[in-house]
């Protein structure tokens, strides 16, 4: 147990009692032989007491007193550039890296997108969107060709499209037989793209110049304004999609009859083993579905049959992992290596107790066949209350049990406190984890931040 | 004081207002004018206690206490130990309208949230002071569909809108919760849900800050009570999605006085069971928020099926006031009369013959009023004289005082309407003789609501009853305690003996019962006190 911990003038205690005592003011220094402040006590002894005072301070937060939560390792920022301002205030989102690491793209309303190399200070804007046009998805392929949807609103009505633009040149290329695309997924090759309107999920061979429909909506209910379906995953040729408002996901096959996979989360596809990991949905002990426990789907089988990585059984008194914990609506961790050999995940190990009051959330890293525990290689303190996942990253926001925002690597498996100032959304941000550099659509401008390890 | 009745007025506003509100406003003055001479020469009792040595005794915080807190607990068996008798002895249901926790437990045995946890605070400062319990709220976001609901996993106006059959929240809904202090942290035991969870280490009862960092805590968690949220069958998710909060509501304290008074002539009877007729208090603040077969078999658990409903739901007591208008008994419930004559012949009745009289009986109760009746006979008044009438007036000023008139056979008879009189803990029943007549009998009947759970009661086997008393003199005034009983076979029990002084016990054995669970208190059907008018 450690003493407590000064923080925004506050003294945090490490448990659970929210201690509102502020730290005294350190007495001012006397001149030898004179009398403190107060006039009638020498200077020692009014340290003496100001040392029993904390002390008595320290007792009071009791045990709930306990060392620094992870991570502690913090990140401090170097520098902020901007790329882009607003001229008329607002509007700039999701700013996206491209995979090779030599674009930067985000949206802004107006349907325009703009473009930034990092290594140039100029920025592309591609403005021949229709008037009155807004930018709905923004999706970078593994060739770094980014495709866009695109919403406009015409006479006739809503009208939209996938355009695609090919960096440097600064033209959306509008697709064919796209009408009304609210979503769009690459294919690993970049060769095709899967997305979904209002009423059905399609594919589009992009050589072929061929659209296809997998699947048409499901019956239920969805969120107001939604697409059939939400999230669109390739694996290979199939397409994976999460009916709009569950966590049902379906694979299809462009000919072939759809496959229900069941409830999941956080799709991370194998193509080149024709294997598909993917986090289990499931009702825990109080009947609260959340991630729990990682699955692998044999996709040469079929039906493809799901078998168990990552132990999720609750009932049998072993020990089993939340990936992730509860919240749906991101993206998860799931992560596999390019040799296919390991998976990473973010999680909680349950079924023993802790050392802390909490349970310990880290990076695990598992064989992608299950043949061993997961072990973990980085740890990050109590859950996040928010938790937002990038394609090699996760920020994770926390304001209990110890107050933090968290920038966690999944490549390199490092996590760090980040500076209290950076206060960008993470569904606006995307970060370089090899060069801790951030990009952030923030509205009102586009930046580049610059972060450093600090000592 | 002058009380000449005046002209007929309405039915049920037969008291002058700037009368009524003065006999209100001095009624406590002249309860203890007219109960000191009484006490000291007759043969009422009062501050009556009784308890046995098999069940706890909720005459007071300290006697629950007492009954609960055994030598070399622990901070969090203490703690449990008060939450589970808030727990069973309060379910869920809308609504006393009283916070007051004495009250709480011992006439209703049902609340909602805010008044639960109170209870909790209350009792909980009894073990751990009053820095050791604190309320609080919280609020959930409001979720417009189930299946947002379940992809969320959170929400607790939906949960509630699905849990309770017609409900319409009145607001935005939430939940109201305590955590109790103690060994240096917070800790977050819920007895409106019946909800607690371990912290990650499995050492202690975590608190809510320690759910809202740690929500694994609740969706796996390491260790619950038992039983966890019976109620909600495992839907817990806003006690992790909680926003806001506050100090609470500080020191909690009652007033409320659980010791019993009988009188000549009055009998007291406090069954374990509910009488028929739905005697019950209707919640005034929420009467519109439900629908109305949501109230109409009165508060009862609903949610644990019908065996528990079968003996978890309200019940009723009794207050018979029969006095033998042949002897002087009477007299010693009277707070106030006029021109009432004493001159030892049988009735009441005028002492100077051509001007009318009034009696003024009073009533108090630990319990509340939750119906009533009136059945008096008068000696007719002459021709040309108003008819004699009773009218009982309750202490609320927004309620209205009742009366119900003689007819031409001379008999005053009716119901009192106890949700129109704001449900009361106390009344005053007003006799008025018009010149001439005279009441020959007097039957005044009220009927209280209790939670029969929180009554002193007798286990199978050998038990001991203690009884204390503070005022009067309990084997002088004849009075006896009656307890009645069914064994198995449908066998009846039954136990009556004279009070012996004002402080005494003595042995009562139960055979056994065919009621289960143990916390199934059926088998015993009342406790009964009485004092005969017989002098």
């Amino acid at each position: 147990m450690s003493s407590p911990r000064r923080r925004r003038g506050r003294l945090l205690s490490q448990g659970t009692r929210p201690c509102r005592l502020t730290l005294p003011r350190r007495p001012a220094p006397a001149a030898p032989g004179r009398r403190s402040m107060s006039g009638n006590e020498p200077r020692s002894r009014t340290l003496l007491l100001y040392a029993v005072f904390v002390a008595v301070l320290a007792g009071l937060a009791g045990p709930g007193v306990a060392a620094p939560v992870n991570p502690t390792a913090r990140l401090r920022i170097v520098e902020t550039r901007t790329l882009w301002q607003s001229p008329e205030g607002g509007g700039a989102q999701r700013a996206r890296f491209s995979p090779d690491g030599r674009w930067l793209a985000w949206y802004v309303s107006g349907g325009q997108v703009g473009l930034a190399a990092l290594d140039n200070p100029d920025v592309i804007t591609a403005t021949n969107a229709p008037n009155g046009s807004s930018i709905t998805d923004l999706v970078w392929s593994r060739q770094s060709q980014l495709g866009v949807c695109i919403r406009t609103e015409t006479d006739a009505g809503v009208v939209r499209q996938v355009a695609i633009l090919h960096p440097p040149a600064p033209r959306l290329v509008l697709v064919e037989d796209t009408a009304g695309a609210y979503n769009v997924a690459w294919r690993q090759d970049g060769r095709a793209i899967a997305f979904s309107t209002k009423t059905a999920l399609f594919h589009r061979d992009l050589e072929g110049e061929v659209t296809v429909k997998l699947l048409d909506e499901q019956a239920g209910w969805r969120p107001r304004g939604a697409p059939a379906y939400e999230d669109l995953v390739f694996v290979g040729d199939r397409v994976a999609a999460r009916a709009a408002g569950t966590m049902h996901w379906w694979l299809i096959q462009p000919g072939t009859p759809p496959v229900a996979l069941g409830e999941l989360r956080g799709l991370c596809p194998d193509p080149e083993r024709d294997r598909l990991f993917a986090v289990s949905w499931q009702a825990g002990p109080v009947h609260i579905p959340r991630g729990a426990g990682i699955v692998s789907f044999d996709l040469a089988a079929n039906p493809p049959e799901p078998s168990i990585i990552v132990p999720f059984d609750h009932s049998d008194g072993k020990i089993y992992w939340l990936p992730d914990i509860w919240d749906a609506t991101y993206p998860t961790t799931l992560r596999l290596s390019p040799d296919g050999r390991t998976l990473s995940f973010c999680g909680v190990k349950v079924g023993e107790l802790s050392p802390n009051t909490w349970r310990e959330f880290c990076i695990w890293q598992v064989p992608s066949d299950g043949s061993q525990e997961p072990v973990p290689v980085e740890q990050t303190g109590n859950i996040f209350k928010r938790f937002d996942v990038g394609e090699t990253h996760f920020i994770g926001w926390r304001y209990r049990i110890d107050s933090a925002i968290v920038l966690g690597d999944l490549t390199r498996h490092r996590a760090w406190r980040l500076p209290d100032e950076f206060d960008v959304q993470r569904a606006n941000t995307d970060v370089l984890t090899d060069r801790l550099l951030v990009g952030a659509a923030r509205g009102n401008d586009v930046v580049l931040i610059q972060l450093e390890e600090a000592n | 004081m002058r009380n000449q009745p005046t002209a007929r007025r309405a039915h049920t506003g037969g008291t002058p207002l700037l009368r009524t509100v003065v006999l209100r406003a001095l009624l406590p003055l002249l309860l203890l004018a007219a109960a000191a001479p009484a006490l000291a020469a007759g043969r009422t009792v009062g501050g009556i206690h009784i308890r046995t040595d098999r069940s706890i005794d909720f005459f007071s915080r300290e006697t629950i206490l007492a009954g609960i807190i055994e030598p070399g607990m622990t901070n969090e068996e203490k703690a449990i130990a008060c939450y589970e008798l808030v727990r069973t002895h309060i379910y869920h249901f809308p609504r006393p309208d009283e916070s007051d926790p004495k009250r709480v437990l011992n006439v209703y045995g049902y609340a909602l949230c805010g008044t639960i946890q109170r209870t909790l605070v209350w009792l909980a400062q009894g073990v751990f002071g009053p820095d050791g319990a604190q309320g609080a709220g919280m609020r959930s976001r409001p979720i417009e569909n189930p299946e947002t609901f379940r992809i969320a996993a959170g929400g607790w106006l939906n949960d509630s809108m699905y849990r309770l059959d017609g409900a319409r929240p009145p607001a935005r809904m939430g939940h109201t919760w305590c955590q109790l202090y103690y060994d240096g942290r917070y800790h977050y035991l819920d007895a409106h849900a019946g909800f607690f969870v371990y912290t990650a280490d499995g050492k202690h009862i975590a608190s809510i800050a320690e759910i809202s960092g740690d929500p694994t805590l609740v969706t796996d968690p390491v260790r619950t009570s038992d039983p966890f949220m019976p109620c909600d069958q495992g839907r817990p998710e806003f006690f992790y999605r909680a926003t806001g909060g506050n100090r609470g509501p500080g020191v909690q304290e009652t007033q409320h006085s659980m010791a019993l008074r009988v009188r000549p002539g009055e009998t007291l009877i406090f069954h374990f069971d509910k009488l028929p007729g739905r005697h019950f208090k209707r919640s005034r603040s929420w009467r519109n928020q439900w629908a109305p077969d949501y109230y109409e078999e009165g508060p009862h658990l609903r949610s644990q099926g019908p065996e528990v409903k079968s003996y978890r739901h309200y019940g009723n007591g009794e207050i018979i006031f029969e006095p033998d208008l042949t002897r002087q008994g009477f007299r010693e419930s009277l707070v106030q009369s006029e021109n009432l004559a004493d001159d030892g012949l049988p009735g009441l009745r005028p002492k100077a013959p051509g001007q009318p009289a009034y009696a003024l009986f009073a009533f108090e109760t630990p319990y509340v009023m939750v119906a009533g009746s009136v059945d008096a006979t008068f000696a007719a008044a002459g021709a040309g004289q108003a008819a004699p009438r009773v009218t009982f007036i309750p202490p609320d000023r927004r309620a209205r005082p009742q009366t119900i008139e003689a007819g031409a056979d001379g008999v005053a008879s009716g119901t009192l309407n106890m949700d129109d009189a704001r449900y009361p803990f106390s009344g005053q029943v007003r006799i008025d003789l018009p010149a001439g007549s005279s009441l020959t009998r007097l039957r005044i009947h009220f009927v209280t609501q209790l939670n029969f759970h929180t009554l002193p009661r007798p286990l199978p086997g050998q038990n001991t009853v203690f009884f204390n008393s503070t005022e009067g003199d309990p084997a002088h005034a004849k009075l006896q305690i009656e307890w009645v009983w069914t064994e198995a076979g449908g066998r009846e029990g039954h136990d009556t003996r004279p009070a012996a002084g004002n402080e005494f016990e003595y042995q009562l054995t139960l055979g056994e019962v065919d009621t289960t669970p143990a916390d199934n208190p059926k088998y015993m059907r009342w406790l009964k006190l009485s004092i005969p008018d017989d002098r």
